[in-house]
């Protein structure tokens, strides 16, 4: 069933960039970015899946990948719960020229308007065993999710051990449409000044009260 | 300076302006012009000449304008107006002036010179002290840059780093705040000084018997020194005195006065107060006496028990000595005193009875009073009632009498006899008796403690043991160990001193202190004690000197030893006593904490915060839990304090308090107590959406609720309306009425197709249910792709693959790399179909046209032949000929027939050339477009696609339509009729889940083809080769292919390891040792086909033996008793193929093989490979055949189970039940590829033969080095109970329902096929009947082979009309596939304008709703009479 036409739904809007990463070990990488969000959720434009282009380390003193990349997608739901992530997967090439996964990571997308800043932590999973990180090193197929959305979700993750790898800069603008007449308040615009006067309330209560 | 410079820049210009005025003379002497210019400003001017002034004119002019001062200065007068002033000096007077900057006296005299010769003197500029003002320096005298002192000594120095301790300036402040507050001010250090002074063990194992008592005796022995000093027996004593005194007193004093004076009265009061002190007093001094008196007597005893060990042993551990010394006192006058002592007793008590007796007495007689004042009534009333049951009896008034009163009992006298007994008897009991000495028991350590080497050898290993033994202690503040002490070994007297203190600087507040005892052995210590220390308080601190504490401990552990050591915690008998006692481990630790003391003697200790952070925040929540924070012991003590107290209700400090009491409830007999629940997390109301109700209430909530638990209907809900009433009430009340449903419907009410459908998929959600539990419990695998590890053998493989020679002639297959569905996207998917070659295509069978046709042609060849007169012409004619020679030659042969293979797939159809001959080679690569259902590509999605792929084999004969011979010549005109030889079915869930499927597939041919035959049976008389029905598999059509899907589409995930996840019915022991057992054949054949444990319906696993058990077929197709012949397990195994076949994969999309027990399976019928073969397997065993499952690889469907059954002739039979075919061993066509196990009835074998190939076979499961068995000698056959039903209920298929089921079917077809050729007519040939007759007679001839009497009907059609056609024999399940299949079988295509069509159903009806349905289509044209 989907949601009957009258229905009503927010939206939400998400521009911003996949800006810099910072993985130190490595060079040449490029990012692959998805969105993962819950069943109430839906794309109405935008792209969902992207691919980045292959960048180089920079030469000074901060050793930043740099790619700029955009994003841009709206999405409409009826349900803030499955709030959309951001999951990032970074590949690379090792020595022999394989592409290796260099990190994943997912990040909520902010739920607040305004432009917010975010350091995605990127990881990869662990070999299971020292023999095995060895012949993974040397055939160049490191371990990698089966299906790398899972860093999104928190079922059987127990089951993995991963390492830290770096970390991506994205920047999101985010931007809502009617999430305060459905009855969420996340605290952004109109909301914080009901919030003053009903907090000036309370206290001119407070003082009417006080002196008796 | 400024000053100077501007002075000297007035000299300069006076020059210059000299020295201008000399060059500019004679300039000025030419130009004379005079001109009145207009300037900017809009003034006349007018340009002069320059004007030559005289040097010395000039001088005098300067002279009068200007003014050199001089430099002698000026007096303060000239400075000032005020004539009379004195210069005043600030500095003098104590004012700060500051320092000036330097200025030369010159210049400063230069302009005082300068300014005082202005107008008003030019006072401002000067100041009181009539010197220049001017500001201070403002320049501060301060280094900028830093020196650098470089001392030739100190170099290193200055380069050394200093240390420091680490301190923590601001303290962590967590959120149990448990951290002492440092104040900014006072950075102070706190500190602890734990002193661990020594130990003593009262119970230490290494202990020997003597030991034992030792200690025995020293602790009475101190306790006796310990009485001995309080002495209370003597002060009792004294005290009692003292009372008798005062007593004796008192009586004089109330002797004196008159008793009703005061005095005396109150007198009387304090006697009896006395009276009363010195019965106590005298209680207390008698158990004293009593103490002091048994104390010596047990350290006599131990002490004679010890003597007795140290004899009978014959050696001393110990130096102990107990002397008694006595002393001896006069009998007389003691035999007086304890005379005396029982007469005052005795007096005391009578005194003391008399009182009482007077109470008792004044009580008894007004009770007695009452009593007869009762008695009487009742005796009136007695009287009175006897009078009326004369007159009228009346029972009521029995009742009125009144309650029975016993007669009062008067007090006891005073019984002295009895008194004085009692009073003997317990100063006996406490008290020295006359003329017993008084003894006085002294420790001495005088005994020699024998040397080791006369102590025997038990002994002297306990000694050497106690050398050995060592401990050492912890400290642990607050959980942290902050000291260790040092190993000490164990003294002789059982002590340890350790001596040590441990400064411990703490930034936590002190919660708890704890000291762990451990043995130290060589490789682990052993806890053998924790004592917790309480925290120090503020008062206790180092400068105090305090003495170290005794903590008690004791410990549980349980050693016992070979040699003399008692041990700990285990039971012995000592030597000397008879009585086993149990000793523990136990001592006292000596030792104290206190706060460290700084160099100038302050305690370094923290303000005592008044109450904890911790407790606070727990008392806004819980008052319950803020108390029972410090630990309370006994909360009803508590309650009853909070009772008694009577707390003020207003008082906000007795908040938490109160609510305790409102918490608790009060039981009936006035208890309060406690309620028996604990709150876990008082604030979990706080965080709740809304109430209970609401949110029942909500549909939307509850629809999100359902969506969770995946219910079916809300599994795949989008986009949730996010208002009430946006969601229609149909929703919930269609799930409602679904479940209801479920519940109360008579399943028997509906059709059995809805029964079934149900049915499956309430099964489906049950076993979603469990399997979700199970898919939610990951492994690395599920969730990490990680390489495998290359053992020696994947090594090995691909060195060999190294070595290999090269054949580029014999290309192999590569493996494909799989695609995840996720990335497909919208990629073309599509299936590919590579027709290799056909065996075995029965040919065309002599037809009566064509040997008229032949004759025909031989004719006009001649003809033709004949009138070769022209080139042109001869070439014209070879070129019929060739086409007739051809056609001729064809003929003639009679092998003749031009296959092609039609793939149909979704309705699309693509189809290869045409081949030739029976043994066609096609090779062929055929496309086909795929499209999954809402092009959701995802496997669960695919896994449900339930289309089949068709493989249509075709004839395909032309025939020449030319009516008139004579344009052959000159025309071409033919017609293309195909005629359908058999098709192959493969569901599409086989291939994907095989991802490809490769090998020879035999077709099902229709059983009668009418006009073909095989080349082989071409020789055998036609009617029996019209009811060579499937019997042998001689003359089968093979047809070899390979499918695949592309791109390869990843299969979905198989949950086959998590079925052991799953819950189980079944034995642990018997889950164990099918994991290991599976696990060793794993290990070997890992690709063999092997399952033990197989779900049930209810998603349980099950041991697969219990579905193996002898079960009736039914009577139509089987009666009991009947000697199972090839034939009869023919048709059961036919009965059993009819079962309709739905993969598992189709109606458990995503979730695991599900073996449905034979009952189900014939409710539902539906079931696939394992279902059929279990069935079949258990009607072979009922009719007492040996038979098996099998479990293994076939063609086409991948992993299979058959059937094994021995027949009587020792041979071995393969039956494939969900098709009803069945294969010898040896036979070479057999489409089972290999075998994995063996399933019987009672035990499973698994193939551990080198060949899994079943030709390749032995069969013979007893031989244990071929076929491993589960249960053998170390693990028999427990008896699991089957889960099957002993006997199966079959009902009969009802009649009516049957037969508007084929008439049905026929009415659908007959439409469908008008609708297929629209554009020609369709006309329908009316031998309908006869051939429905027919149609029996098939059904009939599965069971009886050679019926040919029934032909000779058909003959009588075949004698007039041309057929051309074929029964379709399929399990009725739906209509759909009854379509489909005719479809492919491309009926409808025939163009000929004079076709008539022929169709025919017949449904040949088996009990429980088994339904062959056979289908005749066919086309008729009748044959021309000319």
């Amino acid at each position: 069933m989907a949601a009957p036409m009258n229905s009503p739904v927010f939206y939400l809007f998400v521009t911003g960039q996949i800006e810099t990463a910072y993985f130190p070990e490595f060079n040449d990488l490029f990012a692959k970015y998805t969105f993962v969000y819950g069943q109430d959720w839906v794309v109405t434009a935008g792209l969902e899946e992207g691919i980045t282009q292959t960048t180089r380390k920079s030469f000074d003193g901060k050793q930043l990948f740099i790619w700029n990349f955009p994003l841009n997608i709206t999405f409409k739901s009826t349900n803030p719960f499955g709030w959309p992530q951001l999951v990032l997967s970074v590949y690379g090439q090792d020595v022999f020229g394989n592409d290796v996964v260099r990190g994943n990571g997912a990040i909520h997308i902010p739920i607040s308007p305004g432009s917010h800043v975010r350091e995605v932590p990127m990881f990869v999973p662990e070999s299971s065993s020292q023999l095995q990180k060895l012949t993974s090193w040397l055939l160049g197929r490191r371990p990698d999710y089966v299906d790398p959305t899972i860093v999104a979700q928190s079922e059987g993750r127990e089951v993995t051990r991963v390492r830290s790898q770096g970390s991506i800069k994205v920047i999101f603008n985010v931007n809502m449409m009617d999430l305060r007449t459905m009855g969420y308040d996340n605290g952004a615009g109109s909301s914080i000044t009901t919030n003053a006067t009903t907090q000036a309330n309370t206290t001119l209560n407070m003082t009417a009260t006080t002196p008796r | 300076m400024a000053l100077t410079i501007e002075v000297v820049i007035i000299i300069l210009k006076a020059r210059d302006d000299e020295d201008q005025a000399e060059s500019q003379q004679p300039a000025g002497t030419e130009d004379e012009t005079e001109d009145l210019l207009l300037d900017d400003d809009g003034k006349l001017t007018r340009p002069l000449k320059a004007r030559y002034v005289p040097f010395k004119e000039r001088l005098e002019k300067e002279n009068q304008i200007y003014y050199i001062p001089s430099v002698n200065g000026v007096d303060f007068s000239q400075k000032t107006e005020d004539t009379k002033a004195e210069p005043r000096l600030l500095e003098d007077e104590g004012f700060y002036v500051g320092d000036q900057p330097a200025v030369t006296t010159r210049n400063i005299r230069f302009i005082e010179e300068r300014i005082s010769k202005q107008a008003n003197k030019g006072t401002k500029w000067f100041d009181q002290g009539g010197r220049l003002k001017y500001l201070a320096d403002p320049l501060k005298q301060k280094v900028t840059r830093p020196v650098i002192a470089l001392f030739k000594d100190d170099e290193e120095s200055s380069l050394k780093l200093d240390y420091h301790l680490l301190t923590l300036l601001q303290p962590i402040v967590t959120s149990q705040d448990s951290y002492v507050k440092s104040n900014a001010k006072e950075s102070q250090d706190y500190q602890l000084d734990i002193n661990l002074s020594s130990l003593t063990f009262t119970h230490h194992p290494l202990m020997s018997h003597e030991h034992v008592f030792h200690f025995r005796i020293l602790r009475q022995y101190y306790e006796y020194c310990q009485r001995k000093k309080g002495n209370t027996a003597n002060y009792y004593t004294g005290k009692l005195q003292a009372l008798k005194e005062a007593i004796f007193n008192l009586q004089h004093v109330i002797k004196s006065h008159h008793s009703e004076d005061i005095i005396a009265i109150q007198a009387t009061d304090r006697l009896k107060d006395y009276k009363f002190e010195v019965s106590n007093v005298r209680r207390m001094r008698d158990s004293e006496d009593y103490k002091d008196r048994s104390l010596i007597k047990s350290m006599i005893t131990t002490w004679n028990e010890l003597k007795q060990l140290r004899e009978k042993q014959g050696y001393a551990n110990t130096s102990t000595k107990l002397i008694m010394h006595k002393k001896i006192v006069d009998k007389k006058e003691d035999a007086v005193k304890w005379d005396k002592e029982i007469k005052d007793e005795l007096e005391e008590a009578r005194e003391f009875f008399d009182e009482e007796y007077q109470e008792k007495l004044a009580n008894y007689k007004k009770e007695l009073k009452e009593w007869k004042r009762k008695n009487k009534g009742k005796k009136r009333r007695k009287k009175r009632k006897q009078r009326q049951q004369q007159d009228e009896e009346n029972p009521a008034e029995d009742e009125v009498v009144g309650t029975d009163l016993f007669k009062p009992v008067p007090p006891d006298n005073f019984n002295e006899q009895q008194a004085l007994i009692e009073i003997k008897e317990n100063a006996i009991k406490c008290r020295r008796r006359p003329g017993e000495a008084i003894l006085f028991p002294e420790l001495v350590n005088t005994v020699p403690i024998s040397p080791t080497s006369k102590c025997p050898k038990a002994e002297a290993q306990r000694r050497r043991e106690v050398q050995e033994w060592h401990a050492y202690i912890r400290i642990l503040f607050n959980d942290n160990e902050v000291h260790r002490s040092a190993t000490k070994a164990l003294t002789g007297d059982f002590n340890i001193h350790f001596g040590e203190i441990c400064k411990a600087k703490i930034i936590q507040w002190p919660e708890n202190i704890k000291l762990e005892l451990y043995e130290a052995g060589i490789i682990s210590s052993r806890l053998i004690a924790q004592v917790f220390i309480p925290p120090p308080n503020s008062m206790s601190h180092a400068g105090l000197n305090p003495e170290p504490e005794a903590f008690q401990f004791s410990s549980d552990l349980k050693i016992s030893y070979n040699h003399t050591g008692v041990g700990a915690g285990v039971s012995v008998t000592a030597t000397g006593s008879e009585h086993p006692m149990t000793l523990l481990m136990s001592g006292d630790i000596y030792s104290n904490v206190v706060w460290s003391v700084d160099e100038n003697g302050c305690p370094m200790m923290p303000a005592i915060p008044s109450v904890s952070k911790e407790k606070q925040a727990m008392q806004r929540v819980d008052a319950v839990a803020a108390i029972g924070a410090r630990g309370i012991i006994d909360i009803q003590k508590l309650m009853d304090w909070i009772v008694q107290s009577r707390l003020d209700p207003n008082d906000p400090a007795n908040d938490s308090l109160l609510d305790i009491l409102r918490a608790c409830g009060v039981s009936p007999d006035g208890k309060v107590y406690l309620p028996d629940y604990f709150r876990l997390n008082s604030l979990s109301h706080e965080s709740d959406l809304g109430t209970e109700e609401d949110i029942d209430k909500s549909k939307r909530f509850k629809i999100l609720k359902l969506r969770s638990q995946e219910a079916s209907e809300f599994r795949n809900l989008k986009q949730v309306p996010i208002r009430d009433i946006d969601i229609p009430d149909d929703i919930l009340r269609d799930y409602y009425k679904r479940l209801e449903e479920d519940e109360k419907v008579d399943l028997t009410a509906l059709s059995h197709r809805e029964r079934v459908n149900r049915f499956l998929s309430k099964v489906r959600e049950e076993v979603l249910q469990r399997s979700r539990i199970a898919q939610r419990q990951y492994q690395l695998s599920d969730v990490v792709r990680e390489d495998f590890l290359p053992d020696i053998g994947t090594l090995g493989a691909s060195v060999g693959q190294l070595l290999k020679p090269r054949r580029p002639l014999r290309p192999v297959r590569k493996e494909r790399k799989k695609i995840a569905a996720q990335h497909l996207g919208m990629m073309n998917v599509k299936i590919l179909v590579n027709v290799v070659r056909a065996f075995d295509i029965p040919i065309r069978k002599n037809h009566p046209r064509y040997t008229e046709d032949m004759l025909y042609v031989n004719e006009i060849m001649t003809i033709s032949d004949d009138q070769t007169q022209s080139t042109m012409r001869h070439d014209n004619t070879t070129d019929i000929r060739g086409i007739r020679n051809l056609d001729a030659e064809e003929l003639q042969t009679e092998v003749q027939v031009r296959p092609f293979v039609e793939v149909m797939f979704q309705r699309n159809i693509r189809r290869t050339e045409v081949a030739d001959g029976p043994n066609p080679a096609w090779n062929q690569q055929i496309v086909m477009p795929f499209r999954a259902p809402h092009d959701d590509y995802s496997s669960n999605n695919l896994m449900t696609v339930n289309d089949d792929i068709y493989f249509n084999l075709f004839d395909e004969e032309v025939i020449d339509m030319l009516s008139d011979d004579r344009e052959r010549g000159t025309n071409i005109h033919r017609r293309k009729e195909r005629h359908w030889l058999g098709s192959i079915r493969i569901p599409f869930s086989t291939l994907y889940t095989n991802s490809r499927i490769e090998g020879s597939f035999r077709i099902n041919s229709p059983t009668v083809l009418l006009g073909y035959s095989h080349a082989k049976s071409a020789q055998v008389e036609s009617g029996q080769a019209l009811l060579d029905v499937g019997k042998g598999s001689r003359s089968q059509t093979y047809l070899s292919m390979f499918v695949t899907i592309e791109p390869p589409l990843a299969p979905p995930p198989s949950i086959k390891e998590k079925v052991s996840l799953f819950d189980s019915k079944e034995d642990i022991k018997l889950l164990k040792y099918s994991q290991t057992w599976l696990n060793e054949f794993e290990s070997k054949f890992s690709n063999r086909e092997i399952n033990i444990l197989v779900t049930d319906i209810n998603g349980m696993s099950v041991f697969v033996t219990r579905y193996i058990t002898p079960q009736n077929p039914p009577v139509e197709v089987y009666q009991e008793g009947v000697e199972p012949t090839l034939e009869n397990s023919e048709t059961v195994a036919r009965f059993v193929s009819l079962i309709p076949f739905i993969s598992d994969s189709v109606s458990f999309a995503g979730l695991c093989d599900i073996w449905s027990t034979s009952s189900q399976f014939l409710q539902m019928l539906a079931g696939d490979e394992e279902e059929h073969a279990v069935l079949l397997c258990n009607y072979f065993l009922y009719m007492g055949k040996k038979a098996w499952i099998a479990l293994g690889m076939g063609i086409p469907e991948g992993s299979t189970a058959y059937v094994v059954s021995e027949e009587a002739n020792g041979d071995f039979m393969f039956w494939n039940a969900s098709t009803g075919d069945h294969f010898r061993q040896h036979d070479a066509h057999c489409p089972l590829q290999s075998i994995g196990c063996l399933i019987g009835r009672d035990n499973v074998y698994a193939n551990i033969q080198s060949n899994d190939i079943p030709s390749r076979m032995s069969m013979d499961t007893t031989n244990t080095k071929l076929w491993k068995p589960f249960f053998n000698s170390s693990f028999p056959y427990p008896g699991l109970s089957s889960v099957q039903e002993e006997t199966l209920v079959y009902h009969a298929t009802d009649s009516n329902y049957v037969g508007e089921l084929e008439e049905r079917i026929e009415l659908v077809l007959k439409e469908s096929i008008m609708s297929w050729r629209r554009r020609f007519v369709t006309r329908w040939n009316r031998y309908d009947y006869k051939l429905r007759l027919y149609f029996e007679l098939l059904e009939e001839s599965r069971r009886n082979a050679s019926e040919e009497r029934h032909l000779n009907e058909l003959s009588h059609i075949l004698d007039s009309y041309k057929l051309s056609g074929f029964p379709i024999h399929m399990p009725y399940t739906d209509i759909e596939p009854v379509i489909d299949a005719v479809y492919s079988t491309g009926v409808h295509t025939v163009e000929s304008p004079d076709v008539e069509f022929a169709l025919a159903t017949h449904i040949h009806a088996y009990p429980n709703s088994v339904l062959s349905l056979w289908i005749y289509v066919g086309t008729v044209t009748k044959i021309s009479s000319a």
